[in-house]
């Protein structure tokens, strides 16, 4: 589904990613851990198409086709979510009307007309129920006063509507309490299709209780440094990062 | 001022004597008052972005026998109380409720010719004849909103002064959409006023549309006068025009006086749209809330000049100013700068001003929903209006107001669809 090769790409002529080699294929689920600054959001960020991160060699391709030529909304028409670390406040364009053009432009991208009025609203509804989200919230304007959490669970109920085939979830579990943890992991888990990959990027062993991984990747100074499966992150929990001798700099950098 | 061209309007005057009401000495010494000065050019800071020179070359026939007249088609199924200005000819929809009160401006002596010193005001007040007169009676509650349209039509460059006056007693209660509009094809110059005078405890809400043609000139001044615990509710959506020059004054003469400001200008293709206000805290205890956005696409030009006084015995003063332009082309240009003069020491007054682009990270956030960069942006421009609209009470007024700004950009938005 997704092979990247070689991959280097960097913000404002500074290196971030610096070879980064990853197949996923459809019914996988991938952590992505490390340390902050070691380029987790970056990588997330490139696959889902900001411009101010620079593709600097290496190569992406996305179902047979090279995503990093592809535009940001034609890689989500294509079935590509990302799920944001700091999801955007929109003050007073609502939640619904951006779910309903979501799912709609995706629909006309497939030769499809829009989806039936009721059948989208049948939809949202049992995503909001599933997400603990009052329907209200969902009239009001995108993650417009929402609390970090609930920023977080609209982001995982925009993915139950639009039903990605590659869900890339950046730090979705950061500001969670465990209670909101576990209704995030239930949402994600909720998801797992064997037509589906999803990648988890996340500095902690936490969220991978809840949903638990085929493969951990563990990301270092822009490389991949180590890669196992589920019991990975255990030693990561037990070792801390100093175990495979890179630093874990508390440091918020931008490059995440 | 070239002499010629203050002969032609000598002698529009001449022309136009016998027919002027009012006190035609008062109108004399107005417009001896704007021979004097002639159009205010950009040697004045107040006008130091803003440049009359083509106009100042004109010679408009001034206010002619209005061609056409009639009642203005209201807006979609918005239930309101119609009052056209039809290039100058007013016409008012029957059965006015209780307590309400519309005349045209000829027929109210004491509010015809002002003395005036700015020279486009002392223009208007030497040649005003067409406007009106509303008048709201104390403690009376005015229930359904008056709509009141001035249009203009017609490529003959005429120059059309106008007068509105609103008066609302004691507790008295009215919202007011005063939309100026015009044909596609119109090229006058509009040069507007209007006086507004709050009793003690009244409430207007007042919405200005100002929806002029491409090729029209609109200067128009407002000005409040407010008594102990009035409140105005005003926004200005400056939409319109090849150039206009917005002006609000507002005085806060008695205590607990409120006023609450809020404004939109967009100018987009080669539109020039400039907004001074003044809000003067002349008495203790009032409160102002002033916001101010811009939107500038294309090569559109747009002025911001938000000045506050704060006078000496204007203690306690509770006073907010904002003011943000997005540019949406890098063709656009945009002087915004708040003006804050305080004489009293015990006031709270602040204050921001910042000119950007719209969020690229709101903008990767949508696109990375699907949705293309063309509806991202516009959302945007949505959402960033949206919080001035926000301050229109009346809900399907609200609507029609952003889906007028939003069709003027691309993504093909529908505002009723896109709304919160």
């Amino acid at each position: 589904m997704l092979k990247i090769e070689n991959l280097h790409a960097g913000v404002a002529g500074k290196p971030i990613l610096k070879g980064i080699n990853l197949t996923i294929n459809p019914g996988e689920v991938h952590a992505i851990m490390g340390p902050n600054g070691s380029g987790k959001s970056t990588l997330a960020k490139l696959l889902a198409g900001r411009e101010e991160i620079e593709l600097l060699d290496g190569s992406v391709t996305y179902e047979g086709n090279n995503l990093l030529e592809m535009e940001p909304e034609e890689r989500a028409c294509e079935g590509l979510f990302l799920g944001f670390q700091y999801p955007v406040e929109i003050p007073g364009v609502s939640n619904m009307y951006l779910l309903k053009a979501a799912v709609n432009a995706a629909r006309k991208h497939r030769g499809e007309g829009e989806m039936d009025a009721l059948e989208f609203l049948r939809k949202v509804k049992a995503a909001a129920k599933q997400m603990k989200m009052e329907e209200a919230m969902l009239h009001r304007g995108v993650n417009e006063s929402f609390s970090g959490g609930e920023k977080k669970r609209n982001e995982i109920l925009q993915m139950l509507v639009l039903e990605p085939k590659l869900a890339i979830l950046d730090e979705t579990d950061s500001g969670l309490d465990i209670d909101a943890l576990k209704v995030v992991a239930d949402g994600v888990n909720s998801l797992r299709s064997p037509e589906r990959a999803i990648v988890l990027v996340t500095h902690y062993q936490r969220l991978l209780n809840h949903i638990v991984p085929d493969h951990i990747h563990v990301l270092a100074n822009g490389q991949i440094i180590k890669s196992g499966g589920k019991e990975l992150a255990l030693e990561l929990e037990e070792k801390g990062y100093g175990w495979l001798g890179i630093e874990d700099s508390p440091a918020q950098g931008a490059a995440g | 001022m070239d002499q010629a061209i203050i002969a032609h309007y000598q002698a529009e005057f001449e022309r136009l004597r016998p027919a002027l009401p009012g006190d035609v000495a008062v109108r004399e010494k107005a417009l001896a008052r704007f021979a004097a000065q002639g159009f205010p050019t950009r040697h004045e800071e107040a006008w130091k972005y803003t440049d009359l020179r083509e106009l100042a070359k004109a010679t408009p026939t001034v206010d002619p026998v209005p061609a056409d007249a009639g009642l203005p088609a209201g807006i979609l199924d918005w239930p309101s109380l119609r009052i056209g200005l039809f290039n100058g000819e007013l016409t008012v929809d029957s059965d006015l409720p209780e307590g309400l009160s519309i005349k045209a401006l000829a027929d109210v002596q004491a509010v015809l010719s002002t003395d005036e010193t700015e020279p486009l005001r002392a223009l208007n007040a030497a040649f005003v004849q067409h406007g009106v007169v509303i008048d709201v009676a104390d403690e009376a509650q005015i229930d359904v909103p008056l709509h009141l349209r001035c249009h203009q039509t017609g490529a003959d460059g005429v120059l059309r002064n106008v007068r509105i006056v609103i008066r609302l007693g004691r507790n008295a209660r009215c919202m007011l959409l005063e939309q100026y509009s015009a044909s596609d094809d119109a090229t006058h110059f509009l040069n507007a006023i209007t006086d507004v005078q709050l009793a003690e405890g009244a409430y207007l809400h007042r919405v200005l549309l100002q929806q002029d043609a491409s090729a029209a000139w609109h200067v128009h001044a407002t000005r409040l006068q407010q008594s102990a615990s009035s409140q105005s509710h005003l926004v200005n959506i400056d939409l319109g025009a090849r150039l206009s020059r917005h002006d609000t004054e507002v005085s806060l003469n008695e205590a607990g006086a409120e006023v609450h400001l809020h404004g939109l200008y967009f100018p987009d293709g080669e539109r020039h749209i400039d907004n001074h206000t003044v809000i003067d805290h002349r008495a203790p205890g009032c409160v102002s809330r002033e916001t101010y956005h811009g939107l500038l696409n294309d090569r559109g030009r747009g002025v911001f000049n938000g000045r506050i006084v704060v006078h000496r015995d204007a203690q306690k003063t509770d006073s907010e100013q904002s003011s943000r332009a997005i540019l949406l082309s890098r063709h656009a240009e945009v002087d915004a700068k708040p003006e804050l003069e305080i004489y009293a020491d015990d006031v709270k007054c602040a204050h921001g001003a910042t000119v950007g682009q719209l969020d690229d990270k709101a903008l990767f956030y949508l696109m990375s929903r699907g949705i293309s960069r063309d509806t991202a942006r516009a959302l945007l421009v949505c959402s960033f209006a949206g919080e001035i609209t926000a301050a229109i009470q009346d809900e399907k007024l609200r609507r029609h107001v952003l889906s007028e700004i939003v069709q003027r950009l691309p993504g093909g938005l529908s505002a009723d669809e896109v709304l919160a």
